[in-house]
């Protein structure tokens, strides 16, 4: 999820050869929602968001966050896998 | 007469010094912006790249500790060092964030409706059943 607009992210995912949907939050309201604008974070002093991940269950419930101090330092596959795993069988398909 | 030869080897110690630094700083930069997400425990901690900036100042102080004329790796040292400092702003200092709260653990996430790169409308009721890694980023440019 970025402030970028959808053709800047699809010339990233052909770039990258990403095959996720990136999401184009230019008004920054899934950001907002997930508290994470960054006021004044970009290179012209526009609000973009503040590097983070969240993983989400089957259910809906926000299971686990990482919410870097320094833009540079970002969850390692390890972690996100780890935490995946966390959520066991039935949360990871969203049954009771 | 002995000292003589050998006092070019010295200033080797101390460039060679400066180098291994230069070559911690430049390699992190590499490893950051190309690599980064093959080698994301270098990008984020720097381990590699702190040894070989550590292994070149105890170079260069080892030159100016045992050279007996020593301006040249006196001013050798003082470059490894302010290598060493402005890569420890760079990491330490530039690249630091305000803090953000972030969604809370156990609520239910926000919902969205937001377009993708193909302008689908994608919402999070979408990824019902499954679990969703969402990634926030700060954009290109």
């Amino acid at each position: 999820m970025v402030v970028d607009a959808p053709e800047t992210n699809a010339d990233l995912a052909r770039k990258a050869r990403l095959d996720y949907p990136i999401l184009s939050d230019p008004g920054l309201q899934a950001v907002d929602a997930y508290g994470l604008r960054d006021a004044g974070g970009g290179p012209d002093g526009q609000d973009i968001a503040h590097p983070a991940s969240v993983l989400v269950d089957g259910a809906g419930i926000v299971r686990w966050t990482s919410v870097t101090r320094n833009f540079r330092v970002r969850p390692v596959p390890a972690d996100v896998l780890a935490a995946v795993d966390g959520l066991g069988p039935a949360r990871r398909s969203g049954q009771p | 007469m002995k000292d003589d030869v050998r006092r070019p080897s010295r200033w080797l110690l101390a460039a060679t010094g400066l180098l291994l630094g230069v070559v911690g700083v430049v390699g992190y930069f590499v490893v950051a912006l190309h690599l980064g997400a093959w080698l994301p425990s270098v990008r984020n901690d720097a381990i590699p790249n702190w040894i070989l900036v550590g292994l070149g100042l105890a170079l260069s102080i080892l030159a100016v500790v045992r050279a007996r004329r020593r301006l040249v790796p006196g001013l050798l040292l003082g470059l490894n060092v302010a290598v060493a400092a402005a890569f420890s702003a760079m990491l330490y200092v530039v690249s630091v964030m305000p803090p953000a709260s972030g969604p809370s653990i156990g609520a239910p996430a926000p919902a969205f409706a937001l377009v993708d790169q193909g302008e689908r409308t994608v919402r999070l009721e979408d990824f019902r059943g499954a679990p969703l890694l969402i990634v926030f980023y700060r954009g290109h440019w």
